[in-house]
């Protein structure tokens, strides 16, 4: 999966990117609106999307004054499809965050961070999840193992990418606010907590 | 004839991302002011700095997703413009404005907020923010 722009694994084109936006708002945009706010992309190129999307009748345009709106036709067919594909990102973390609920033994807490929590990476990136381990868990224990790699396995199915994994132990996690590493850094900026308190929380409480 | 101001303004997917961080650090100050529970101030203190990240975290979500945000102080604009982010902008806008109506309150308000009210409003900024970043991530 391309994380940033998740859906290119099915509508590599532009016109997946004039969708997603498109999805994103019941709004009514320009052409010159939905240009913006792609991830790339020219203007020509999007107008260009947006007149075979309208053709299609998947994107609906009204005239306004001068300028014309576009706007998703939500009653379309593919409509469905599109929402889904717009919200891949919130899928994956829904699927985190349902795993997390099964688990025999509980981490403290997880959050999805780095390039999957920002949504700027490609299709080689890991799939960053930071976990914290509770206390009287040692590293090896033969259930939480498993229950991390059977969450590798399932990332790479569910994406295509690789699980990559920053675990700790509770104590950690004091030594991690005294140390202060980049990865902190990234916690602080763009962690999507998927179990536990957020990661501000549990800073300050020194796990 | 005078010419009524814009009441919105144009952002981009750049802007949402700046915005996203000013809510996010809102958010944990305000987090940290209200853990200091011997001090009485610090709820009303807190509960100002929830609405400023429900505010920004507001502007990162219309930003990124409608490219035109609230002008100013004109915060019930917002609302209005947050609902137009799919999906789930009716209910980040009806969260808005309970923290908006706690605004006054806690930035001028003669009286402490009180901890129950102040334990609402991080929970609607830390939603918010929620959704902000979801907006900005898609």
């Amino acid at each position: 999966m391309h994380l940033a722009r998740p859906f290119a694994a099915i509508i590599p084109t532009l016109d997946g990117e004039v969708l997603v936006v498109l999805a994103g708002t019941t709004r009514p945009l320009t052409g010159r609106d939905v240009a913006k706010l792609v991830k790339r992309g020219s203007q020509a190129g999007v107008n260009r999307a947006l007149r075979r999307l309208v053709e299609h009748g998947v994107v609906e345009a009204q005239e306004a004054g001068a300028a014309i709106l576009y706007s998703l036709n939500r009653e379309h067919l593919a409509a469905p499809a599109v929402s889904s594909l717009a919200d891949l990102r919130g899928e994956l973390v829904r699927r985190l965050r349902q795993s997390f609920q099964v688990w025999k033994t509980r981490p403290l807490h997880a959050s999805l961070f780095g390039s999957a929590a920002r949504g700027d990476g490609k299709t080689s990136s890991d799939i960053d999840v930071f976990v914290v381990r509770p206390s009287g868990i040692d590293e090896n224990d033969r259930r939480w193992r498993e229950q991390l790699d059977q969450l590798a396995r399932d990332v790479r199915r569910w994406t295509g990418n690789q699980l990559g994994l920053a675990e700790v132990s509770k104590r950690d996690v004091r030594r991690l606010r005294r140390i202060k590493p980049a990865v902190l850094f990234e916690l602080r900026a763009d962690a999507v907590t998927l179990v536990g308190p957020p990661v501000s929380e549990l800073l300050r409480r020194g796990g | 004839m005078a010419r009524m101001a814009s009441r919105t303004q144009a952002c981009g997917r750049d802007d949402a991302s700046t915005r996203l961080a000013h809510a996010r650090k809102f958010l944990e100050v305000a987090e940290i002011t209200a853990s200091e529970h011997e001090i009485p101030e610090s709820a009303s203190v807190a509960a100002a700095l929830a609405v400023l990240a429900g505010i920004a975290a507001s502007d990162a979500a219309c930003c990124a997703a409608l490219g035109t945000r609230a002008r100013g102080q004109n915060h019930h604009e917002a609302e209005k413009l947050l609902v137009q982010v799919h999906a789930g902008g009716a209910e980040a806008a009806s969260t808005l404005r309970r923290l908006l109506d706690l605004k006054d309150t806690a930035q001028y308000g003669l009286i402490h907020v009180s901890r129950q009210r102040l334990t609402s409003a991080l929970r609607q900024a830390s939603k918010l923010v929620q959704f902000a970043a979801d907006a900005v991530r898609r």
